[in-house]
């Protein structure tokens, strides 16, 4: 549903990602791994359309479409999302009446009808519930004020209204507790099935435990380095990106 | 200053003057108020025309209203129709609609029996046969510091005053709607004047609403608000006059015992609007919310100057202004806090706000604080931006166009101070005018 072929972009004419292809396939779980600096937020900035990055050069093409030619809001219409490793605070904006015109957009966008403040209650009231999710959420400004955590989840709140065909989660373990990231890996796991997508953007390997990936790969300078399966995690997690990057390296 | 303008100015002061003299020798002129009216003008010649860098008027260009004001008063009523009216009052204020067409009281227009027996509203000629209340307006109008409300203390009649009795609970607002007409070959300036007393322990909402039939018209109102004792007073300002015309609007407030004023000032702007809002917390306890909001495009300007003066222990006043400006308008608002030296334990707080959404758009600020004792928790602040790229993105990529995404969050600026009018017809009025502005 995915396909990156050799993608360049890059911030003020600094190239920060430098060559990636990748190709997703519906069903497919990925893991991005890779230190700190590698570029893997500004791929999720490119994948996203965020008009403060330059493509340099490379193509995606999601769903058959060419993805680069759309506006951010026509990738996320075509079921492209993707969770903020810092989400946004937007004071004076309800939480819950904001999702529901994300997701409202939605419908709409797929020729259905809108659904009022009392249904959407509804649907989110029981997305809430399985995240563990306090009903106060609903009433708060978006994310503002929210602790680290608590704007992981409403991140992962967003997917599971929204949705998505393919999703892209970075970082979403930082911040989180270990139950609490029990409890967003079992809603991100519940909506996955063969015919979507997701790529995990992560440091350690504890989260890859509750999301099996079917492919790891490790994204250094702005290139992907190395591409396996889930052992590969393990071993990272073994050596550290140091050994792991000059072992590829030498292997190349 | 340049001697020629000075010259102006000084022709301009006489004409004024020269006006005042014709009005005393009208049948417009009420003996009644003679006092008041020549009180007023006495104060207008020791006040004088502003000139160009006048401090209180530092970012109001002030040269096309004198121009205005010198011509003197209108003296006809002009002609409303009822579909005007009708349209104009709120639901649920049918029977508690108080009309004021150019600056005149309009019984036959207006409908009180709602209120009941506990809200007199009676003609101002009549009111000031109240020694006392005479004694207060002439205090008032000896320390005017605004020219252009001792401009209307010099000319105003056909004003009314507002009774609200002791121990009266308004379930519903009090609305007062001044219209505008426009004035064809008349001066364009119209003087309305209310004085609105809130009686102990009453509570009351009052709704004052400004529109004008077309034209070139200057508004220059002044309205005299007293708080007894433990009165609660919300009181909602709405501006929406004609984009034509000139507003200046004064209001003078005085806070007794532990009395209470939530107060919004929604301004559309207009050709100029300048709000001048004087505030006296002189009775202990008392507190005082007062909140702005203005939406202003292409020339528009509403500027706002806000004088609060805390003279007793333990009083406390809270101030938010959100002002939204587009295209090349204007606005501003100057606000000073003083506390007097008896003042102990006072509360204050003063936050502005501006969204500024254009680059030939302005908007100023000044804010300050005199504080003549120790014992004080005061604030103030301001700041002036555009909106934020990171949330426009963020919005974006969770299925949000920009245009939705810049409305969401531009409503959102607003709705803090919009939403502290709780009355909701006037709250989503507010919102209507306002944030339609925005869609062109
Ligand atoms: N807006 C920006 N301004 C300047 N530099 C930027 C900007 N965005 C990214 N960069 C730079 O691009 C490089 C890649 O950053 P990026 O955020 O993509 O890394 P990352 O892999 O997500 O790191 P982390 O694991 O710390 O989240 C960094 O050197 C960063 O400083
Ligand atoms: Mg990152």
């Amino acid at each position: 549903m995915l396909e990156i072929k050799d993608l360049s972009a890059g911030f003020q004419g600094k190239e920060i990602i430098r060559g990636i292809s990748l190709t997703i396939k519906k069903g497919e779980v990925h893991s991005i791994m890779g230190p700190n600096g590698s570029g893997k937020t500004t791929f999720t900035r490119v994948l996203a359309g965020h008009p403060s990055f330059d493509v340099l050069g490379g193509e995606i093409t999601f769903n058959g479409k060419n993805l680069l030619g759309m506006s951010p809001e026509e990738r996320g219409l075509a079921g492209l999302f993707i969770s903020y490793q810092d989400p946004v605070e937007i004071p004076g904006v309800n939480n819950a009446e904001f999702l529901r015109m994300a997701y409202n957009a939605k419908l709409l966008h797929h020729g259905r009808e809108e659904v009022d403040p009392l249904e959407f209650d509804e649907l989110i009231d029981s997305k809430m519930k399985i995240l563990g999710m306090d009903q106060k959420y609903k009433e708060r400004s978006v994310n503002d004020g929210f602790s680290g955590g608590e704007k992981k989840k409403n991140e992962v709140l967003q997917m599971t209204v929204l949705e998505p065909v393919l999703t892209v989660l970075d970082e979403i373990d930082s911040g989180l507790d270990i139950d609490a990231m029990k409890v967003v890996a079992e809603g991100v796991n519940r909506l996955m099935n063969k015919e979507r997508g997701l790529i995990v953007i992560t440091h350690y390997q504890r989260l890859l435990n509750y999301i099996k990936p079917d492919f790891v790969h490790i994204l250094s300078g702005g290139r992907i380095v190395r591409s396996g399966g889930y052992e590969l995690a393990s071993e990272l997690e073994a050596v550290g990106y140091d050994r792991l990057i000059i072992n590829s390296e030498k292997k190349e | 200053m340049s001697n020629s303008e000075a010259q102006t100015e000084i022709g301009q002061d006489a004409a004024i003057l020269e006006c005042h003299k014709k009005f005393l020798g009208s049948k417009g002129f009420n003996p009644i108020l003679s006092s008041l009216n020549k009180q007023s003008i006495l104060r207008f010649e020791s006040l004088g025309i502003p000139h160009g860098k006048h401090e209180m008027f530092t970012f109001v260009d002030t040269k096309g209203l004198i121009q205005i004001v010198s011509q003197g008063r209108r003296e006809r009523i002009g002609t409303v129709s009822e579909d005007i009216i009708n349209r104009n009052i709120y639901p649920g204020c049918e029977k508690s609609i108080i009309v004021i067409v150019d600056g005149f009281y309009v019984k036959s227009l207006s409908n009180i029996r709602g209120a009941g027996n506990s809200v007199h509203v009676m003609n101002i000629e009549k009111a000031v046969s109240d020694i006392n209340l005479n004694r207060y307006l002439l205090n008032i109008a000896e320390r005017e510091s605004d020219v252009f409300s001792s401009i209307n203390g010099a000319f105003f009649t056909g004003g009314i005053m507002i009774d609200i009795a002791n121990d009266t609970n308004l379930s519903t607002p009090l609305q007062i709607l001044h219209i505008s007409t426009s004035p064809v070959e008349e001066p364009a300036m119209i003087t309305p004047r209310i004085v609105l007393r809130a009686g102990n322990s009453s509570s009351a909402s009052v709704i004052v609403k400004y529109i004008g039939t077309a034209g070139d018209y200057l508004v220059n109102s002044t309205m005299d608000v007293m708080l007894e004792d433990g009165a609660v007073l919300k009181l909602w300002q709405v501006q929406a006059d004609s984009p034509k015309a000139w507003h200046l609007s004064k209001t003078h407030v005085q806070m007794s015992r532990m009395s209470k004023l939530g107060t919004v000032l929604a301004y559309s702007g207009c050709k100029i609007a300048r709000s001048n809002f004087e505030v006296h917390l002189s009775g202990e306890g008392a507190e005082l919310t007062l909140n702005g909001i203005s939406v202003l495009c292409e020339n528009e300007q509403a500027h706002s100057y806000i004088r609060v003066y805390h003279e007793a222990p333990g009083c406390i006043s809270n101030q938010l202004f959100r002002n939204i400006v587009k295209g090349r308008a204007r606005t501003s608002v100057d606000g000073t806090v003083i506390v007097r030296e008896g003042a102990q334990l006072t509360c204050s707080e003063q936050l502005i706000n501006n969204l500024v959404l254009s680059d030939d758009a302005r908007a100023d600020t000044k804010p300050n604080l005199m504080i003549y004792n120790d014992n004080v928790k005061c604030t103030h602040g301001s700041t002036a931006g555009s909106l934020d790229e990171d949330q426009i993105f963020y919005l974006r990529t969770r299925n949000f166009t920009e245009v939705s995404a810049r409305a969401l969050l531009t409503a959102s600026f607003a709705k803090k101070v919009i939403n502290s009018i709780d009355y909701p017809p006037v709250a989503e009025e507010v919102r209507d005018i306002l944030l339609k502005k925005l869609e062109t």
